[in-house]
C-alpha cells in the first residue's frame, strides 16, 4: 500500500488542460511492469490520490505512462507538474484487455474522448504483434479536431495498410477534413467477423452502451466485448468500497470487464 | 445506373422488394463532384435524393458571425437528402464534398410521382427516411450531451 517514488521525466501538453507524462523510478527500484487496461494511484503529496490508466507501451518498460486531464483536485495538481518534480505511485491494480483471447480474432477498438488513453496500450501490443491476429480496426470519437489525443501516433496508425483507423469528431469548424458525428456509424465502415471478433471499448459510460448495442447488432456476443469501467476508486484493492459496483469492485474485479457481465447494471439509474 | 452492389450494403434498398430497387436503379444517375463543390444549399428547393457511392460529403449550416459549422459527414452507402421527402421539400442543410465524390442521384418529383401508384416502394422509402431521421436525431442528441467534454 505505501506508494514509490517517481519522478516526471517527460511532460506533452495534448491539449488545454489535459497532459500526458513520463515517469521514472526515484527510489532505485526497478520499472514498475503492467499489462494493458491496468491502472496505477497517482498520489500528489499534501493533496491526495487518483487512479489513472496506464497509457505505454506494455512492451517496452521503463517508464510509466499516464495520460491526466484536470478535473479535480488531484488532477488538476497532476497537470501542472514539471519535469523533476516527484509523485507516488502504487499499482498496477485491476484487469487487463483480453488480447490472449483475442489471438487469432479480428479486433475492433472503439474509444471516446480520453478513453483512448487506457486502449492505447492493447492497440500497441496489437500492432506490436500483428500477425497474432486477423483485422484490427480502431474507431476513435473526439469532442472536436483540437481534443484530438496522441495526434502523431494517430497520424501514423492511419498510414498503416494492416490496420483501419477510422476518426470523426462531434463539433468541426471550416478546416476539419475528416468525419463529423457520433462514433457508432463509424463501426459499419469496420471488417470484422462478428463470431469471431474480441471488442475493446472505453469511453464514457453511456457511449459504450450505445456502442455495445451496435457491435452486438453486427452480432459481436456480449460476452466478447471488453469495456473499462470507471467509477471512484480510493484504495484500489477492493477494500474501502468507494467503487462497489453492485456485487463487485470496479478497481479489484475491474476496471476492464466483459460487457456481459455488466450490461444490466450499466443500464440501471443511479447505480 | 447499376447500383446491385449497394443492394445489401445501403440502408437505402433495406427491405425493398426487387420491383421499388429496379425503378430506383433505372432512373439513378451517376454524379461526380469535385472536393469542395456544392451538392445543394440550405434553403433551396428539395428536388433530388442522393445515395453516397464514393467519397466524403459534409452536411453544413452557417450561423451569424461565425464560420458554417459541419454537422455530420456521410460516406459510402448512406443517403443523402431527406428534406425533398415532406413539405415544405427545402433543404435544411448545405451539402459539400469533401473529397472527390460519386453519387447517385435520384429526381424527387419522379419517385414522389412513382410513390402514388407503388405503396410498396412508398412505404419502403418512408420506413428509410424514418429510420434514417430516427438514427440522426439519436445521434444529435449524443452529441448535445457533449460526452467527451463531461469526463
Amino acid at each position: 500500500m505505501l506508494p514509490r517514488s517517481f519522478r516526471v521525466s517527460e511532460r506533452v501538453i495534448e491539449f488545454a488542460g489535459t497532459v500526458t507524462l513520463d515517469l521514472v523510478p526515484s527510489d532505485g527500484g526497478p520499472p514498475i511492469t503492467f499489462r494493458p487496461g491496468q491502472f496505477a494511484m497517482i498520489y500528489i503529496h499534501g493533496v491526495g490520490e487518483v487512479p489513472i490508466s496506464i497509457a505505454g507501451d506494455a512492451g517496452a518498460p521503463g517508464s510509466l505512462v499516464h495520460t491526466v486531464r484536470a478535473v479535480g483536485a488531484v488532477t488538476n495538481a497532476i497537470v501542472r507538474l514539471r519535469p523533476g518534480d516527484e509523485v507516488g505511485i502504487r499499482g498496477p491494480y485491476g484487469s487487463a484487455w483480453p488480447l490472449t483471447r483475442a489471438i487469432d480474432h479480428d479486433v475492433v477498438v472503439i474509444a471516446g474522448g480520453l478513453g483512448l488513453a487506457p486502449v492505447r496500450p492493447a492497440i500497441y501490443h496489437l500492432l506490436g504483434h500483428r500477425d497474432a491476429y486477423g483485422f484490427v480496426s480502431v474507431a476513435y470519437g473526439s469532442r472536436t479536431p483540437a481534443d484530438l489525443l496522441y495526434r502523431g501516433e494517430l497520424h501514423d496508425w492511419k498510414a498503416r495498410f494492416d490496420t483501419n483507423i477510422q476518426i470523426t469528431v462531434d463539433h468541426a469548424m471550416a478546416g476539419w477534413r475528416g468525419d463529423v458525428g457520433v462514433v457508432t456509424p463509424l463501426i459499419d465502415r469496420l471488417s470484422f467477423d462478428p463470431c469471431f471478433t474480441i471488442a475493446i471499448v472505453c469511453g464514457p459510460e453511456i457511449m459504450m452502451r450505445i456502442v455495445a448495442r451496435d457491435l452486438m447488432a453486427r452480432g459481436v456476443a456480449a460476452g466478447d466485448i471488453y469495456v473499462s469501467l470507471e467509477r471512484n476508486m480510493k484504495c484500489a484493492i477492493g477494500f474501502c468500497g468507494h467503487c462497489q459496483f453492485g456485487s463487485s469492485f470496479i478497481c479489484k474485479d475491474g476496471p476492464v470487464v466483459p460487457y456481459a457481465s455488466v450490461a444490466e447494471r450499466l443500464g440501471m439509474e443511479e447505480l | 445506373m447499376k447500383l446491385g452492389r449497394w443492394r445489401e450494403r445501403s440502408p437505402l434498398f433495406a427491405e425493398m422488394d426487387d420491383q421499388s430497387f429496379a425503378f430506383l436503379e433505372s432512373i439513378a444517375q451517376e454524379t461526380a463532384v469535385r472536393e469542395n463543390e456544392i451538392i445543394f444549399r440550405v434553403n433551396t428547393p428539395a428536388d433530388r435524393f442522393y445515395l453516397v457511392i464514393e467519397g466524403k460529403i459534409s452536411l453544413r449550416i452557417a450561423g451569424p458571425s461565425r464560420p458554417p459549422i459541419t454537422i455530420q459527414t456521410l460516406g459510402e452507402g448512406c443517403l443523402l437528402g431527406l428534406s425533398w421527402r415532406l413539405p415544405p421539400y427545402r433543404w435544411q442543410w448545405t451539402a459539400q464534398a469533401l473529397t472527390d465524390s460519386k453519387l447517385a442521384a435520384f429526381d424527387a418529383r419522379t419517385v414522389l410521382e412513382a410513390c402514388k401508384h407503388n405503396p410498396r416502394l412508398d412505404a419502403a422509402l418512408w420506413r428509410v427516411v424514418a429510420r434514417e431521421s430516427a438514427t440522426r436525431l439519436q445521434n444529435a442528441r449524443l452529441q448535445l450531451l457533449d460526452l467527451y467534454g463531461q469526463e
